[in-house]
């Protein structure tokens, strides 16, 4: 077992840390708690209009569980194991859907002779708060940290300081720069203002 | 971020947003006061805050809906988990009863080694990809990559468009091109057939390009299965 997680990051952090010391108790438990990306993905699915049918969610469940299970050395403890995961199950879930639209697309132009035209005013993506999701994973690596701490895990900017190993100010510097490029990127996607 | 606002009066407004300074507060009353630019500045960053925040909202409410379990959890849920389970080399606690006859100490020893070789693997991946992550590309963080090469930023037109990325054999990429100005919500204006090199030339379509865009290379192996995905954005510069 691991020793608890430092002061002011989430217990989860030792637990993350077990399991990828290969602990045998651990993994099982994080392969049962993971169970939430299956049910958040259906959740999400059935947001959407269930633009996925129950097989493709099953595939896209093992799916992001491997984007995560690939990507848990980089969980750090700033919030609840499941928290992060969610974020994974939504991009996974958006990813899987554009694939499947593309895919549709291409059968479609194919069925016709030659090469058809597109489909102007097609759009790409399911909802406003999928394109915030999107434009969010997009920032720049420091600005997105900052963002995703103050905003998506409650952290004040002091906290945020030194999780990151920064001053408050250059923290908030950044955070207000990724809100400059979030605000460009959603006023663009909308096409109106983000406000 | 506003270029038409002077540096002091964006640092006003970035010491309001971070909670430095309140509103009432001078000198940030009088610059709101006077200032219509500095209040539209104010407002959409505070726009793009409560954005977030319904993105929290939405996930607290997803992750509450998911710990209730749903009446369609069954037995397919329990067979996703036994795929999570071998994805991870271990068996799920309910699955745990040791009927295949493996003692503990082999399955222990079987585990660690999935999990370290799970993690040199992951390491080797994320090491040789690092320096192709494109952060503009929404799609990048969950997968593999076709690097983007050009067109890319300011570019005079859109000659070819080129990217990289070694298909299998068989293999194919579709290009996407997405009108990126603003207040077209990225419509779809090309999609290509499949193309077996990674590059694309617009010939006469140059001129029916919008001045922004957004393009999307997928990488399909021979089957149709998605290999890997790349977005990036130009802009018409003359």
């Amino acid at each position: 077992m691991s020793a608890a997680a430092p002061a002011g990051l989430h217990a989860d952090l030792a637990f993350v840390r077990d399991v990828l010391a290969g602990e045998a108790d651990a993994v099982r438990s994080f392969v049962e708690r993971m169970r939430c990306i299956p049910r958040v993905q259906r959740i999400r699915n059935e947001k959407l209009g269930r633009p996925l049918a129950p097989e493709d969610l099953a595939d896209l469940a093992q799916e992001t569980f491997s984007v995560v299970w690939g990507k848990l050395a980089e969980f750090r403890g700033e919030a609840a194991l499941e928290t992060w995961v969610h974020h994974f199950c939504v991009l996974s879930l958006l990813n899987h859907v554009r694939r499947k639209t593309r895919e549709s697309r291409r059968r479609e132009r194919e069925e016709l002779v030659g090469e058809a035209p597109s489909r102007p005013g097609a759009r790409t993506f399911a909802s406003d708060l999928d394109l915030v999701h999107e434009a969010l994973d997009g920032l720049p690596p420091d600005e997105r940290e900052v963002i995703r701490l103050k905003q998506l895990c409650g952290r004040s900017f002091t906290e945020i300081s030194a999780l990151l190993g920064i001053s408050a100010n250059t923290a908030k510097t950044r955070y207000y720069r990724g809100l400059g490029v979030l605000r460009d990127t959603l006023g663009k996607a909308f096409g109106e203002e983000s406000s | 971020m506003s270029e038409s606002l002077p540096e002091e009066e964006l640092d006003i407004v970035r010491r309001i947003l971070t909670g430095d300074l309140r509103r009432e507060e001078e000198p940030a009353r009088s610059l709101l006061d006077r200032s219509p630019a500095a209040r539209a500045e104010l407002e959409q960053l505070e726009g793009v805050e409560r954005r977030l925040t319904e993105i929290v909202e939405e996930t607290a409410d997803e992750l509450h809906r998911a710990a209730a379990g749903t009446a369609e959890a069954g037995a397919e849920e329990e067979r996703i988990l036994a795929g999570f389970a071998e994805a991870a080399g271990a068996a799920p606690a309910q699955a745990a009863a040791p009927t295949d006859g493996v003692p503990r100490l082999a399955r222990l020893a079987a585990v660690v080694t999935a999990v370290a070789a799970t993690l040199l693997a992951v390491l080797f991946v994320l090491d040789r990809g690092g320096e192709d992550v494109d952060p503009l590309d929404p799609d990048i963080p969950l997968g593999p990559t076709v690097r983007l090469d050009a067109p890319a930023g300011a570019v005079p037109d859109y000659e070819e468009f080129r990217w990289t990325y070694e298909l299998p054999a068989g293999g194919y990429f579709e290009l996407l091109i997405l009108d990126a100005r603003a207040g077209m919500a990225l419509d779809e204006v090309f999609a290509s057939p499949r193309l077996r090199e990674p590059r694309w030339r617009p010939g006469a379509r140059l001129d029916s390009l919008p001045d922004e865009i957004r393009w999307e290379v997928t990488a399909f192996d021979a089957g149709g299965a998605v290999l890997a995905t790349g977005s990036g954005e130009a802009r018409r510069s003359p």
